[in-house]
């Protein structure tokens, strides 16, 4: 198993509470991440400093430098490792202090592994997001950004506007799990955990247009975790 | 009474005082010595002048004749003369040569013999001596003895009165101090006995002087908000422990479910999918609880960022737009009756008014009966905006509108229905904070829910307006 299209991805798991995080550092070795492990915001920010990792998950309040110290001392480094802040504290300014020392994105406190592992591997991709083509395909489903036009095996697929930034956010990161949360985050600005359910109602909607009279789902559904676009294997 | 404090007072009131009159005593002491000294000095000039008349009119012999015959006299008991003529004559009534100058004044310490009334002390003695062109040594004496009784008196005066004043001011300092540091004391106790739980207690005024009063003021309302903010604490521990029991206790029905269906590996997956919902919903009953808690509370200020209602209705409408039509239901969106949606702007919290207009659709959504028919809307209304949320539901009967908006509280046919029973007091909550009102109506049939929120006002810094929706 590897975490990521065959290639290693080094990890560093800063959190003080050993069941935490004995419980993350044995997920991401099953899910073939490379991971150091450190106990205090001190230990942590030595490790970052010296080794080079591909992402960095790291606990808000820890003994020694904060979570947020941490981070903050990392950027005026000039290391640039894409972080996850986890947080018992999930209120919207929080995050913002989180998200304005430089962390990439922001987890609340109890989350699901699979919701932790899937913001990772997005952590771990952002950088080639950057030089994306114009034009996505996956399998026979075309995707093309600027001028808002989706196409499946050669037939046009009228969206409508939410419905389009839903499938190139899933494009954006194919292959990728993407849970209910990123997508009500990202695309909704939802920062609170509403009682029904959204997102299924929009995927299902899109899905009736993408994968319905075609053959071959593209949009797959990942039990208990969310969505991922992903040509069959 | 004897406390520090109150002694510490008296005392510095004392040292205070002392210093005061000490150093007014020792101005009223030397400026009366000078006058009394430039008194003898002009007196002696004077007598020196009839001297040298005599001599001028008579010649030193003459002087001294004259003097001899007055030394029975009264007046002239008072000086002390000392003549020597040229030839070597001489007169004295006590001044010897070794007492006195050529010229000029001289002090003498108990160098004479002399007429007072103190025989026992040793006379002092202020010298004029001045030698005439022919060489006659004219002298006079007077006595100071007087100035010392002066100096004397002025100095006993200065320790009596110093030690009378100090008195003085430990009594009245202590007296102040035990008003003073009595009315503190009241405080002080008021104080405790907060401290010891009794909030409700405000602290009394301390008098003496408005600054002290606006400080007990500005303490009592400082405890009146202490006591609010606890007082929604108080009401979140107790929805904390009456509302989490239920889904923990559930959990841990799961829990035994799953234990029990160790070997049924379709159960258990039911088990398990069963307590990690369970889970979250304690998850979310608690986030909205800490919301609730900080926008109650007043701990997140309103900054005040510029926000566009007729997009907030847009983007949270469309979001739930697909979960109505699912159920069967219509959903209206209706930003601006004849306005531009340019001037739906209220300041506030962006993140805030999201949630708590989905709370309000999905509140209309769950007590919805048959196909939901939910309309949101936004209006002016004379400085306000309306952002109101109107269903076709079965309402909320008038003498229950009240209940409704308070934590946990839910109507028995609600029982059944999914939520935490925080939502529209959450709303309530959010619309307070913003400076506004939750309102609710009879949507006839069905239950308006309106959010009065003050207005933008024109002017205010409305640029950032555009990106304070969305990307939270």
């Amino acid at each position: 198993m590897s975490a990521c299209g065959g290639v290693l991805m080094k990890m560093l798991v800063v959190e003080d509470d050993p069941q935490t995080r004995a419980f993350i550092v044995q997920g991401m070795r099953q899910n073939g991440y490379v991971v150091d492990e450190a106990d205090n915001g001190d230990a942590g920010l030595d490790l970052a400093l010296v080794d080079s990792y591909d992402v960095l998950v790291v606990d808000r309040m820890l003994p020694g430098c904060s979570g947020l110290d941490l981070i903050r001392t990392m950027r005026t480094q000039g290391i640039a490792t894409p972080c996850l802040i986890l947080s018992a504290v999930g209120a919207v300014e929080n995050r913002v202090e989180g998200l304005n020392v430089g962390a990439d994105d922001y987890l609340t406190k109890p989350f699901a592994f699979s919701e932790l592992l899937a913001r990772v591997q997005a952590l771990g991709r952002r950088a080639p997001l950057m030089g994306q083509p114009e034009t996505m395909r996956i399998a026979d489903l075309e995707i093309d950004s600027s001028a808002h036009r989706v196409t499946r095996g050669g037939k046009v697929i009228e969206l409508t506007s939410h419905e389009f930034k839903l499938l190139e956010y899933l494009a954006k990161r194919t292959g990728q799990v993407v849970t209910r949360t990123m997508l009500l985050e990202a695309l909704w600005g939802f920062h609170f955990d509403p009682r029904t359910n959204i997102v299924d109602a929009h995927i299902s909607r899109l899905r009736a247009k993408i994968d319905r009279n075609f053959d071959v789902e593209l949009i797959r559904t990942v039990r208990g975790v969310g969505y991922a676009l992903q040509a069959p294997q | 009474m004897w406390s520090t404090a109150s002694l510490r007072l008296a005392l510095a009131f004392s040292v205070i005082f002392g210093l005061g009159s000490a150093i007014l005593i020792i101005g009223v002491d030397y400026g009366l010595l000078r006058f009394a000294e430039d008194e003898v000095r002009h007196d002696l000039n004077h007598q020196m002048e009839v001297m040298r008349d005599g001599v001028a009119r008579v010649g030193p012999e003459g002087l001294i004749r004259r003097l001899e015959a007055q030394r029975r006299n009264r007046d002239a008991r008072r000086y002390l003369f000392l003549v020597v003529t040229p030839q070597g004559h001489s007169f004295s009534n006590g001044l010897t040569r070794a007492a006195v100058n050529d010229e000029g004044f001289r002090q003498n310490i108990g160098t004479t013999k002399r007429p007072t009334r103190f025989p026992d002390q040793k006379p002092n003695m202020l010298v004029l001596s001045q030698t005439l062109q022919d060489g006659t040594l004219l002298a006079i004496g007077r006595d100071t003895q007087h100035l010392d009784e002066l100096r004397g008196g002025i100095r006993a005066f200065a320790l009596w009165s110093g030690v009378g004043i100090i008195v003085f001011a430990i009594i009245a300092g202590l007296a102040i101090g035990y008003v003073f540091l009595g009315r503190l004391q009241m405080v002080n106790r008021s104080v405790e006995r907060i401290i010891s739980g009794k909030i409700s207690e405000r602290l009394p005024p301390i008098g003496f002087g408005r600054e002290f009063d606006d400080l007990a003021r500005n303490l009592n309302l400082m405890l009146e908000r202490q006591e609010a903010t606890m007082g929604a604490l108080e009401t979140v521990s107790e929805g904390i422990a009456h509302d989490l029991r239920t889904p923990l206790s559930r959990l841990r029905n799961r829990m035994d479910e799953l234990q029990a269906a160790a070997d049924n590996p379709e159960k258990r997956q039911a088990a398990i999918d069963y307590a990690v919902q369970e889970m979250e919903q304690i998850s979310a009953l608690f986030e909205s609880l800490l919301v609730l808690a900080r926008v109650e509370g007043g701990q997140t200020e309103n900054k005040g960022v510029p926000v566009d209602l007729a997009m907030l209705v847009e983007e949270v409408g469309e979001a739930y737009r697909p979960v109505l039509e699912d159920a069967g239901g219509v959903l209206r969106l209706l930003p601006a009756q004849g306005g531009d949606s340019d001037s739906l702007m209220v300041k506030g919290d962006a993140s805030l008014l999201m949630q708590a207009l989905s709370n309000l659709i999905e509140n209309a959504l769950v007590h919805a009966v048959g196909q939901p028919d939910i309309s949101v809307m936004v209006q002016q209304d004379d400085g306000y905006m309306l952002l109101s949320v109107a269903d076709r539901g079965p309402g909320i009967p008038a003498e229950e509108r009240g209940n409704v908006l308070r934590r946990f509280y839910r109507m028995d046919r609600s029982r059944s229905r999914p939520g935490s029973g925080l939502g529209l007091a959450m709303c309530a909550a959010v619309a307070k904070w913003h400076g506004g009102e939750l309102m609710l109506r009879d949507n006839q049939p069905g239950l308006r829910v309106e959010m009065k929120l003050p207005a933008l006002r024109r002017g205010a810094d409305d640029a950032a307006s555009a990106s304070a929706v969305g990307n939270g």
